[in-house]
């Protein structure tokens, strides 16, 4: 079991960096002039072997995933084979007429919030992304789709956070996901040292604590970071036991999230992770076929990584929130 | 400690009536949070969210496991379905509590 837990088993796929934005803390370079996406025939193909691997969430991200002309059928190929879904969207393009094509086979819309509209427009280097946002959400709510938003917290920011959680209850939403700030793709470029510290996590905890006795019952708050205490008595949840453990386990108990980037390459828990480490290309390949060789090969080098970083966090720390997904990746 | 361009420094003000926290004055109010509240050890990837299903392992002092399960037992509603199990943890003395939580949610 990884750290998605044991109830979840995502794959998380890119079909496309086309954006109609150009965040400055886009993970994956997207943007408006960008047209490299996946094919549907290969998205459909990796769907099916991913449910074959025991995966059973597919989140789609991008991009902007609503600009990928087939993400209708790519969601009801997911529930076609066994997995539930999620999208996250900057929110702009969400027409009725896109919701109700996508509402049957939609689990949760995850929508980007990151703070005041002024902070939310800077980050999203638009002069109007939260306002074209903000109006669609009577549309969103008519439609009866279910919803959240994502929140990335950076070290500059956190005091916005109770305003989001504020619009984001009085919205109707059911979630609100708070998220550190990543220092990969465009984010490194030009918000390098934005990502939040010890102190500014710890805070952030404390916060959060706040926020989800506030918003209990109505709306679930949730801090995507590592308490190391709570970790350090559950190594099973870091892959962090003995490799032979994992031998004849579907991929999905093992890799979790599996990452499908807009190129084609599949890459283990974090976008961009280290090539030494991708399965391949699904240009190639489908999963199934990319699957044995990189057991063979890569999964022991894999499970060092994590074994490495786990043995880390356990040193003696005062403050201990991490964020466990680029703490792998860097050490890959 | 705070300096303004962090955006803690507002968040600490409200909670604690100053900026300037100390470290040992932080680290103490987290660990007297993570003591008094459930520390969930799920973790999410940004864009990968589900909230209908919330499982959980918490460790809680045994000072404060009561008030913990007191908070799980509010929480139950017509949108949230919760179930713990409690395993004792410690010899020969009682010193915490492992939870082990389920909360089923209908989320809109």
């Amino acid at each position: 079991m990884g750290p998605t837990g044991e109830d979840y088993r995502v794959v998380q796929l890119h079909p496309t960096r086309r954006c109609n934005l150009r965040c400055r803390h886009c993970y994956s370079r997207s943007g408006p002039d960008t047209r490299e996406q996946l094919p549907i025939a290969i998205v459909e193909t990796l769907l099916r072997d991913a449910g074959a691997e025991r995966y059973n969430l597919a989140s789609f991200s991008g991009g902007e995933p609503t600009m990928y002309p087939e993400l209708a059928e790519a969601l009801a190929c997911a529930h076609a084979n066994g997995l539930s879904t999620t999208v996250t969207s900057n929110g702009m393009l969400l027409s009725e007429r896109l919701l109700e094509r996508l509402r049957h086979h939609l689990d949760l819309l995850a929508i980007s919030l990151d703070g005041v509209a002024a902070s939310h427009n800077a980050m999203r280097a638009s002069a109007n992304a939260f306002e074209v946002m903000e109006r669609r959400l009577d549309g969103v709510r008519r439609s009866g789709q279910r919803f959240g938003f994502i929140f990335t917290l950076t070290q500059h920011n956190l005091h916005e956070l109770e305003w989001v959680a504020a619009f984001a209850a009085a919205q109707g939403a059911g979630l609100l996901q708070i998220h550190p700030l990543e220092e990969t793709g465009r984010a490194a470029d030009v918000m390098a040292g934005s990502s939040p510290d010890a102190v500014e996590a710890s805070v952030a905890f404390l916060e959060v604590s706040r926020l989800q006795q506030r918003y209990a019952g109505t709306m679930q708050v949730h801090l995507d970071l590592l308490d190391r205490r709570a970790i350090a008595v559950q190594p099973a949840c870091m892959l962090s036991g003995p490799a032979a453990d994992h031998r004849d386990e579907p991929l999905a108990e093992i890799v979790s999230p599996l990452i499908v980037e807009p190129d084609g390459t599949v890459v283990p828990m974090h976008y961009g992770f280290d090539r030494r480490h991708a399965f391949g290309s699904l240009y190639d390949r489908p999963l199934r076929d990319l699957i044995p060789s990189w057991r063979e090969h890569k999964m022991p080098g894999f499970l060092d990584v994590c074994r490495r970083t786990y043995e880390d966090l356990l040193a003696p720390a005062d403050l201990p929130f991490v964020n466990w997904y680029p703490l792998v990746a860097e050490r890959a | 400690m705070a300096t303004p361009s962090r955006g803690s420094a507002k968040v600490l003000e409200k909670l604690f009536g100053k900026a300037d926290l100390s470290r040992e004055e932080l680290i103490a109010a987290v660990k007297q949070a993570s003591t008094s509240e459930l520390k969930f050890v799920r973790l999410w990837w940004k864009g990968t969210p589900h909230p209908d299903l919330i499982r959980a392992v918490a460790d809680v002092g045994i000072d404060n496991a009561g008030g913990a399960m007191d908070q799980l037992v509010r929480l139950q509603s017509p949108t949230n379905q919760v179930a713990f199990k409690v395993f004792p943890k410690g010899t020969p003395v009682l010193d915490s509590v492992q939870l082990d939580i389920t909360i089923n949610r209908n989320v809109n």
